[in-house]
């Protein structure tokens, strides 16, 4: 027996899933989609049934990709059963779409869910006159809490049945349907204070709202870093180990395997607690329902560059590591603004440049030093920001239109947070299992051949040869081949000037480690995140990403360094 | 604001009421504000109007919409008390 589960964004279907198969059900994505596909099977009474969770829509009328999968699905795969899902406190919104789905004549069962929310709001659904109303089953749930399954399995081993309601194909019948029946089986009774009302009113508030907002960002950050710092430090340990351990054998296979693949890969590694954290609060301001009033708070400003509101927690994000952040435009809808957010995101200083500016400020800059970090990272959201207003003006114009419902406020469920975390941290792992590691290998070439000291390997040489394209710069040989190697991660271009033991002070210039300060901030993204890019936007706006951001970092790099040397 | 007056939900200001009277713009913008509920008839209150996105209840429920979208949506203002 195969179900579809339907309904609108926010409704507990995920927590009913979960339920429903005990926990045992598998995320991926539709065939050549990234829309994500929740797919579980179990068995009810001994009956073999297949749960598939489709995406969280308001219509079937096919106009985002959402809903054209979910339409694609009910009308190509035959499902048995229809599941839908509703949120009892807006039953009116959510019965438009069961209208729409009427038209499959699927046989199907309304489930009634989150009906102690409603409660709460003193609103009161008469299930029995709905289920008339309608002809089809109706049960009452509260996913979270477990209730009303007993009695959903029961009406899904009955097979549901196929809507008796009448009511035409356009949609403003459905609408003028949708609120008769309303009429009929909603009771509004007068509600108690809620407390949704009441955090928005502090949340949302005109002065409080902004900075209420950056709180929260901060506390994302120390959670992100200072609290999954020890887990960074073991996984770091444990990899280092291990490659020195290997790499020591006898062999050139052990050195590949030590100094190539493991370092290689171990360096993408180390990322993985940072980004597991930061996905965690990620899922928490989703689930909590926070997610789309910061949206609303930093809309004007964001508004102001060509981007919304909904750019802001990638942006953010983006001070952490790129690939993470780039991975969250997914919640943007407009694929123009989508684009430009991805894009910039690179410019926002992610922490692996961080020992850069670190190591360059502290030699030239012995006193001002963080004030030199922080004009670094100011001046990367500076390129980002007039990056994003460019693109929107000359290569992805064209509005954008969102509206994006505000839930009521939520106590995220733990599994749930588990469910999202994990789902999106599992496409970090493949990446480091893929691209990273192929490119490690690549790498692990160039260094090591002809010979295994640095300076005289391929590496060595294509620094040398690349040097004269940033001789404008006056940097040696050796910082040019610190940028190539910093491709693969940025932290690698302090490790390879350590590697070649190289007299910083002794062969640069201020204007000219200012300049390299700026060229490693701005100039390509890293291949994680290149490899993230290409994930969600395709190869043509990768390559664009590549030279854009190299361009930038050369003209302004070279700008630095004359005017710094000018002053 | 006079009573009969058909403005773009954008002119309301934070506090101020309406009923929607029209939805104007592609199919794609009107399909997305039907479905979510927001339809001609509906009474309509800002919650929100600080520049760039509007916060808007209606039907009981809450949504914030980007400025662009919510210039196509046409209110009847309701006169204040």
């Amino acid at each position: 027996m195969k179900i579809a589960m339907v309904g609108n964004p926010n409704v507990g279907k995920t927590a009913l899933l979960n339920l429903l198969t005990g926990g045992k059900f598998e995320v991926g994505n539709f065939p050549g989609t990234t829309v994500e596909k929740k797919e579980g099977k179990t068995k009810i009474d001994g009956k073999d049934v297949i749960f598939v969770d489709l995406p969280g829509i308001y219509s079937l009328e096919a106009y985002s990709l959402d809903e054209k999968v979910a339409k694609d699905f009910l009308t190509n795969e035959n499902p048995d059963l229809i599941l839908n899902v509703v949120n009892a406190s807006n039953l009116e919104r959510n019965l438009y779409l069961t209208l729409q789905l009427v038209d499959f004549k699927i046989p199907m069962i309304l489930v009634l869910n989150m009906i102690d929310e409603a409660e709460k709001r003193g609103i009161k659904v008469d299930a029995e006159k709905l289920s008339k109303i309608l002809g089809i089953p109706v049960v009452r749930t509260v996913a979270v809490k477990g209730i009303g399954i007993k009695e959903l399995k029961r009406e899904i081993l009955k097979g549901g049945s196929v809507p008796r309601v009448r009511v035409g194909k356009d949609l403003k019948s459905k609408l003028e349907m949708a609120e008769k029946i309303v009429k009929e089986v909603v009771k509004v009774e007068k509600k108690r204070v809620d407390l949704t009302e009441v955090f928005d009113e502090v949340f949302m508030d005109r002065h409080l709202g902004i900075p209420i907002f950056i709180a929260f960002m901060w506390m994302m950050f120390t959670f992100t870093y200072t609290v999954a710092s020890p887990l960074t430090n073991l996984i770091d340990f444990v990899f280092s180990t291990l490659s020195e351990r290997i790499s020591s054998m006898n062999g050139v296979v052990f050195n590949l395997i030590g100094k190539g693949i493991i370092k290689g890969v171990g360096s993408v590694l180390v990322f993985l607690p940072n980004i597991t954290f930061l996905f965690i609060v990620l899922a928490l301001l989703e689930l909590s329902g926070y997610m789309p009033r910061a949206v609303y708070l930093m809309d004007r400003i964001m508004t102001a560059f060509g981007l919304t509101g909904r750019s802001v927690i990638p942006l953010i994000m983006g001070f952490g590591c790129n690939v993470p952040a780039v991975m969250a435009t997914r919640t943007i809808e407009d694929d123009k603004v989508r684009i430009a957010t991805i894009l910039v995101n690179p410019f926002i200083s992610c922490s692996a440049r961080l020992p850069i500016y670190v190591l360059f400020a502290g030699i030239f800059f012995p006193t001002i030093g963080s004030a030199v970090i922080m004009g670094l990272y100011a001046f990367g959201v500076a390129v980002a920001l007039i990056s994003a207003l460019i693109f929107r003006r000359v290569l992805l114009r064209g509005e954008a239109e969102y509206v994006i419902e505000l839930p009521p406020y939520r106590i995220p469920n733990w599994k749930n947070v588990w469910i999202l975390t994990w789902n999106r941290t599992k496409h970090f792992l493949q990446k480091a299992g893929t691209v990273i590691l192929a490119m490690s290998i690549v790498i692990w070439f160039l260094t090591n051949f002809p010979t295994s000291s640095i300076d005289k390997s391929y590496a060595g040489m294509l620094g040398r040869l690349l040097q004269p394209l940033f001789a404008p710069m006056g940097w040696d040989w050796q910082f040019v081949l610190a940028i190539l190697m910093g491709f693969v991660a940025k932290e690698v271009v302090v490790e390879t000037l350590g590697i070649l033991n190289t007299p910083i002070a002794k062969i640069m210039t201020m204007p000219q480690a200012l300049a390299f300060m700026v060229f490693s901030l701005l100039y390509m993204p890293c291949l994680a995140t290149l490899a993230t890019i290409k994930a969600e936007t395709g190869w043509k706006w990768t390559i664009f990403s590549v030279i854009y951001s190299f361009v930038i970092a050369y003209v302004l790099a070279l700008t630095v360094e004359v005017v710094a040397r000018l002053i | 604001m006079s009573l009969n007056s058909k403005i773009p939900l954008t002119m309301l200001k934070e506090g101020d009421e309406g009923v929607v009277i029209d939805i104007i713009g592609g199919r794609g913008a009107i399909s997305k504000l039907l479905a979510l509920g927001i339809v001609p008839g509906k009474k309509v209150k800002v919650l929100g109007n600080r520049g760039g996105a509007i916060l808007i209840s209606i039907n009981g429920s809450k949504f914030v919409i980007g400025r662009g979208l919510a210039m196509k949506v046409i209110v009847h203002a309701k006169q204040k008390n």
